[in-house]
């Protein structure tokens, strides 16, 4: 997150990796994306980075620029710009033999990688600190910066018989209990009641902790046809640093027992769109759906 | 007539006192069933929008196999993001 952030915001990174890159990101912890030929393929390339790491190479699989990463925009830039010149420099690199896409092969006979479910659906989960400036004193690093304004993003998969239900206008208790992971993010301490309840096209709900702390939420789902057009839900509660291994994102600045307004939010994705296509991070989890 | 005066009153407080409850406790459902304003929900979803984020502005392939076939084709390079935890999700 502090890395997209840091990094994958700035400006100039992004128009120069918008124009002139094919860009792609992997998971090296969990390999939810990546089968084990491409695994094999990336070794050289920077695909065995510890936590973190970029680099840039051709589709022929020759290293231009590797060691990137970090938190620092200026050194990634310096290496983006070093890899283009190299690439642009030398016809070799662009008279490259078109690859072999054995590699597809792959996905389709061995179903090495994950796919969202046939017939369901693809939310996009966000969260974000609502006065990150309020967390930042003389003391805060960039790094604190950066993290306090980032917004947290994961997407989640809605089985069909959960999609179908919606689109009768039903709350099915499946999905409401798969949804509840999210809530520990706008509801500190246990939480004790989840009255979420889908009324004539209108999400709403009793959201409270065992500490009487009350989150609010607005959500509409609408259908056409049988199929689910719309999934808007946000939640707006306190968030505390949850102890979810950093991937609370912006909550770890959360000093112990103290709390921030935090919102959430469910959006029904486009699954034309690639970013859709991103795994969830729970789909490590063989008992996800 | 006095009599009747008192009860009229009586009647009228009681119709005001009613009503005022039964606003009142209108009020109290729809805040608990809301919760947010639609003015609040349109706020938040602009501020939690993944589309605001520049980096979701970047064309990004989910895969090798695509990333290849785009590079090869538009003879560009690839840059690739490794994370613990896929950079563009959850981390």
């Amino acid at each position: 997150m502090l890395a997209r952030e840091a990094i994958l915001n700035d400006p100039q990174v992004v128009e120069m990796l918008t124009k002139h890159f094919v860009c792609f990101a992997i998971d090296n912890a969990n390999n939810s994306n990546t089968t084990k030929r491409e695994r094999e393929f990336l070794k050289p390339l920077g695909g065995t980075a510890s936590t973190q790491g970029m680099s840039t190479f051709t589709a022929g699989g020759q290293l231009l620029a590797g060691g990137g990463g970090g938190y620092d925009a200026k050194p990634n830039l310096k290496m983006l710009k070093g890899a283009l010149s190299k690439f642009q420099s030398d016809e070799k690199f662009k008279e490259e033999p078109a690859p072999v896409f054995e590699m597809d092969a792959d996905r389709a006979a061995a179903n090495e990688t994950k796919r969202p479910p046939e017939g369901g659906l693809v939310l996009y989960v966000t969260w974000k600190i609502l006065e990150p400036e309020k967390l930042l004193n003389s003391k805060s690093s960039d790094n604190d910066k950066h993290l306090s304004n980032a917004l947290g993003v994961d997407r989640f998969w809605v089985r069909k018989d959960e999609a179908e239900a919606l689109a009768k206008g039903a709350f099915p208790d499946s999905l409401r209990n798969r949804m509840v992971s999210y809530l520990r993010y706008v509801v500190p301490g246990k939480l004790k009641t989840d009255g979420m309840k889908l009324v004539e096209g209108r999400l709403s709900g009793d959201l409270r902790s065992d500490k009487g702390e009350r989150a609010d939420s607005l959500g509409f789902v609408e259908a056409k046809n049988g199929k689910v057009t719309r999934f808007d839900l946000v939640i707006k509660g306190l968030g505390n640093n949850c102890g979810a291994h950093g991937f609370e994102g912006a909550l770890t600045l959360l000093p112990k027992d103290t709390t921030a307004p935090v919102a959430l939010s469910f959006m029904l994705a486009d699954p034309r769109e690639e970013l859709s296509h991103t795994l969830p991070h729970a789909v490590r989890n063989p008992q996800y759906l | 007539m006095l009599a009747r005066k008192r009860i009229v009153s009586a009647l009228a407080l009681a119709l005001a006192v009613g009503l005022a409850s039964l606003a009142f406790s209108t009020a109290s459902v729809q805040g608990d069933e809301s919760g947010l304003s639609r003015a609040e929900f349109d706020r938040l979803q602009k501020v939690l929008s993944l589309k605001n984020q520049p980096w979701a502005a970047i064309p990004w392939k989910n895969t090798l196999p695509e990333a290849r076939a785009q590079a090869a084709k538009e003879k560009k390079p690839i840059f690739m993001v490794v994370n613990t935890g896929n950079c563009l999700g959850f981390v």
